[in-house]
Formats: C-alpha cells, sequence, structure tokens
C-alpha cells in the first residue's frame, strides 16, 4: 500500500522539482539581468569622461608652461599655454559648447600662479597653480564644473663633508625629489660643488658615484682637494617632466 | 486507477515539468539584456577612457610628438576590447591632420561610434592636438 502511494506521488515530485529548477533558473537569470543594467549605466557617463580629460588637458598645459619657465623661458608661458588651452576647449564642439576660464594663483606664495623657490637651506620648490571654470551648455547638458590644479616639483636636499685626508674632503649628498607630495623619480640629476673658479660638476677624477635607490631618493658621493671645513652644494634636477627643481645648501665638516 | 489510464497520467506530468522548463528559459532569454559591446555608447564610452588612460602620464602626447603612429595604433589595440576596430586620424592646432600613416586595426563596419579628444602637450612648447577616434564592432 505504501509502495503504491509512493509511485503515485513521484509524478508529482517531478512536477514541483521542475517548479523549484524554474524558479531557480528565473530568479538567477533575474540577477544578472539587473547587474547587467548595473553596468550599461557606467556606459552613460561620457560627460564625466569629457570633464576628465579637459581637467588632464589643463593639468599638461601647466606642467609644460612650468617646465618651460624653469628651463629658462618667459614667466608668461604659463598664461600663453592656458590662454591656448582654454581658447581650443572652446572650439571644440562635443554634447554641447563648452568654455574654459582660468585663473592663476595669486595669493601667497603664488605670483601670476608660480612659485619658484630655490632657496639656500637645502630645500628647493617648483611649483604652479591655477582655478578652472568649466560651463558647458547645449540641447542635451547644462552644466558647471570648477577645479584646481596644482604642479608641483620639490627638492629635499642633505649633505656631510667629511675630512679623508689632510687636503681631500668626501662629501655625501642626498637628494630627495617629490612631485605634488609623492616620491618621484628624476630624469637627470646633477650636483655642482663651489670652488674660487664658480660651480663645478663632480666627475670620475672625483671619484663621483651617484646612487639610485628608485623611490625618488638619490645618494651621491664624491672628494674634493680643498683644506676649507664648508662646501657650497647645489643639485639640479629634471623631472620625468623636464621641471627642473633646484636645492643650494652649505654643508659643514663633520 | 488502470495501470494505462496512471501511464497517461505520468507521461502528462513530464510534459507538465518540461513546460515549466522551457516557460523558465524563454522567460529567461527574454529578459537578457542587449550586449554593452553593440551598444555605440558603450563603444564611445570604452574608446574616451582608452584616450584618457593613454592621456593620463602624457604618453598619448609624447606619442603624437614624435609620430610613433605604430605604437600609438599598438597601444590602442591593447587598451580596447577584442574585437572592436578602430580607425584615429590626429589632426594638430589647425585640424590640419598630422598623421601620416593610418592608425587602424581593420576596416570600420555596422555601426560605428566616434569620439572626438582634445589633449595638450606637456612638452616645453605647448601643443594640442584633436583626435577623432572611430570604433566599430567586428562582425
Amino acid at each position: 500500500m505504501v509502495k503504491s502511494n509512493r509511485r503515485g506521488r513521484s509524478g508529482q515530485i517531478i512536477v514541483v522539482t521542475a517548479l523549484l529548477i524554474a524558479l531557480i533558473i528565473t530568479s538567477t537569470a533575474t540577477y544578472i539581468y539587473q547587474l547587467s543594467s548595473n553596468v550599461g549605466d557606467s556606459d552613460q557617463y561620457t560627460l564625466n569622461d569629457l570633464i576628465d580629460s579637459i581637467e588632464l588637458g589643463s593639468t599638461h598645459a601647466i606642467v609644460g608652461a612650468l617646465a618651460n619657465i624653469t628651463n629658462g623661458g618667459q614667466n608668461q608661458t604659463l598664461a600663453t599655454n592656458l590662454n591656448e588651452w582654454t581658447t581650443a576647449v572652446g572650439q571644440q564642439y562635443w554634447i554641447g559648447k563648452f568654455t574654459l576660464d582660468y585663473a592663476l594663483g595669486n595669493t601667497s606664495p603664488y605670483t601670476a600662479g608660480l612659485y619658484i623657490s630655490w632657496g639656500t637651506t637645502g630645500i628647493g620648490v617648483s611649483e604652479a597653480y591655477a582655478s578652472f571654470q568649466l560651463n558647458g551648455s547645449g540641447s542635451e547638458i547644462e552644466m558647471q564644473h570648477s577645479y584646481e590644479v596644482n604642479v608641483s616639483s620639490s627638492l629635499y636636499m642633505e649633505a656631510h663633508l667629511t675630512q679623508n685626508t689632510s687636503d681631500i674632503e668626501q662629501v655625501a649628498v642626498w637628494c630627495n625629489l617629490f612631485n605634488n607630495g609623492q616620491p618621484a623619480l628624476a630624469k637627470n640629476l646633477t650636483i655642482y660643488y663651489r670652488e674660487s673658479t664658480g660651480w663645478i660638476a663632480p666627475n670620475a677624477t672625483n671619484n663621483y658615484v651617484l646612487r639610485d635607490y628608485g623611490n625618488g631618493t638619490y645618494a651621491a658621493f664624491f672628494n674634493v682637494e680643498t683644506t676649507a671645513t664648508s662646501l657650497d652644494l647645489s643639485a639640479h634636477i629634471f623631472d620625468l617632466r623636464q621641471i627642473l627643481v633646484q636645492a643650494n645648501t652649505t654643508c659643514l665638516q663633520q | 486507477m488502470s495501470r494505462s489510464s496512471r501511464g497517461q497520467i505520468r507521461v502528462a506530468e513530464a510534459f507538465l515539468s518540461a513546460f515549466i522548463i522551457f516557460s523558465a528559459l524563454a522567460i529567461c532569454s527574454a529578459l537578457s539584456p542587449p550586449s554593452n559591446v553593440d551598444n555605440q555608447q558603450a563603444l564611445a564610452a570604452q574608446g574616451m577612457r582608452a584616450l584618457i588612460q593613454l592621456d593620463s602620464d602624457g604618453t598619448l602626447t609624447s606619442m603624437i610628438a614624435q609620430g610613433n603612429w605604430t605604437a600609438l595604433s599598438t597601444a590602442l589595440q591593447l587598451l580596447l576590447p577584442l574585437g572592436v576596430s578602430y580607425n584615429l586620424t590626429v589632426y594638430d592646432e589647425n585640424m590640419q591632420q598630422i598623421n601620416t600613416i593610418s592608425i587602424t586595426n581593420g576596416n570600420l563596419i555596422g555601426n560605428v561610434a566616434a569620439v572626438q579628444y582634445l589633449c595638450a602637450s606637456q612638452s616645453l612648447q605647448y601643443h594640442s592636438y584633436t583626435l577623432r577616434l572611430q570604433l566599430a564592432v567586428v562582425k
């Protein structure tokens, strides 16, 4: 009797199982559909991408200007570059018409958007700052966006002088380079020491050795023929963006 | 209940089960969202992001300034999804085309998405470039 009942129910179990499987399939499909819909939303953010690209261009224009100025160019290069950039933005038409306005930083320590301080305390800063206002208008958009761009290259230098022999001093110089506060690599680093004839870059005759620690820290070691107890040093670093930053210091014999 | 009628019920139950499962599958296929890759706006967004990624550290303008069109094409091929064909044209400030060879990985067939990208160089001498990137899904 029991066996007969079981046989009778087995068909119902198949139907219930089919219902469960169908439920699992539809709920999984619904879940995947919702996930896919969310991914689809991210493709709509083209306006944000556009703003990102304009911010990037602004940053690059300032980097180029700062590189130009620190390499001997005119201070007006910053305004010239930004004028050209804002004009170029205004001439484009994407999903609307955009206008980009800028203002160079003029509050301390900036003058006309620049702060270049290559001091004698072992710290050097090359920095530029500007704020921007982007307006977009068109049939699809109406937006305003303001942002600031700060580009800096800073150098921290420390040096020690140790007497090797009676007339030879060993110099050890440590340099730390930062781009916008983050350790950065140098494209080129030159150390100079001052002699009566002027600034001299040590070379193989000075047993010059430059050590790159790969994290923005550089150490230079060399010998100088002198009996003086102090030595004026200068470090000139070009970062990977070609921005030059210099620092000077006087090291005393230990 | 006779054996033959019990067998008919089993067959009916089996058909019902199969019907339920196929109905679920049919509903699922109706729920499938349209492919993102086929979507022109999605293609344009992918192209835009590829260019932003290349431009983020100044590589894009550096390659343009050097006229390294092969490297630019290779970089785009790496950044864009497989199965997407592209054609890039680079213009200078005066909207003169400056790429001397085609920057493309094949013919654009079907629905073409287009991206216009403006970039500025980090070089000592300021330059800006307008890039026109066309994208299509390889069928």
